[in-house]
């Protein structure tokens, strides 16, 4: 089971991050791999003053613990953890948080890229750029 | 199956939600929607492409969800189903090979 699924409205700051590596932590861990995805100022040439996100929050939790899931039966650790906070977020807060921790480095790497990589494919999060002029919903 | 003793022997009503791009251009979060009793996802999205033309193109490039799960067009509907038309996702720039199958929303 993961430990933290969560899409979320609070901001994930300094202790909730810390909050989502700890509970991946175990005492067979000895690579513990984190990926924060944080707001950029610019995108394709625009200056970006804040975004947007918007989820379907059910389905998403139930697209992310799947992938949780996967990465568990693939890499062989129980710890995987997945928040991504929803609502309007300022340049470089921190909109989605996956932690991993496996025995070791290598495939703590590997299944931590891989479970960001499929929650921005599957999971139905969007994002819209609010930009100095004018504003979209972005796609792939 | 199941539904012969709903009283819906003509039509079926289904709950559709809006997000993102889709809840912006229809201007609300959903809507019940009526169909013939054998429709599918394909016939829903026809009909609310009708019911709201400037959703149409955004349509075209949408993938399905049913009662939270992605769904192929054929897939039958049932009285009371949730339906979502999946706007493409944000997803950035996946290495090449790293998400098997692709996104959801490509054929």
């Amino acid at each position: 089971m993961a430990t933290v699924i969560r899409v979320t409205r609070e901001p994930l700051d300094r202790p909730a991050v810390d909050a989502i590596v700890q509970s991946v932590w175990h005492p067979g861990a000895g690579g513990l791999v984190t990926f924060e995805g944080v707001v950029r100022d610019h995108a394709r040439g625009k200056r970006v003053r804040y975004l947007e996100y918007d989820a379907y929050p059910e389905m998403a939790e139930t697209e992310m613990a799947a992938i949780a899931a996967e990465v568990e039966r693939r890499w062989e650790t129980d710890r995987v953890a997945m928040a991504h906070r929803i609502g309007r977020l300022e340049i470089g807060e921190v909109s989605v948080v996956v932690a991993v921790a496996c025995a070791h480095r290598a495939e703590a790497f590997e299944a931590c890229r891989y479970a960001i990589d499929t929650l921005k494919a599957k999971v139905p999060i969007w994002k819209k750029e609010v930009a100095e002029d004018g504003e979209e919903w972005v796609e792939g | 199956m199941g539904e012969q003793e709903s009283g819906l022997a003509h039509g079926m009503h289904i709950h559709i939600r809006y997000f993102a791009a889709l809840r912006e251009t229809v201007g609300r979060a959903d809507e019940d929607l009526e169909l013939p009793a054998a429709a599918d996802v394909a016939a829903a999205r026809a009909a609310l492409a009708e019911r709201h033309p400037a959703l149409a193109p955004l349509l075209g490039r949408c993938v399905a969800a049913l009662n939270r799960a992605y769904v192929a067009p054929e897939t039958a509907l049932t009285a009371g189903d949730e339906l979502v038309f999946i706007p493409p996702l944000g997803g950035g720039a996946p290495r090449d090979g790293t998400v098997e199958g692709g996104a959801p929303w490509q054929p």
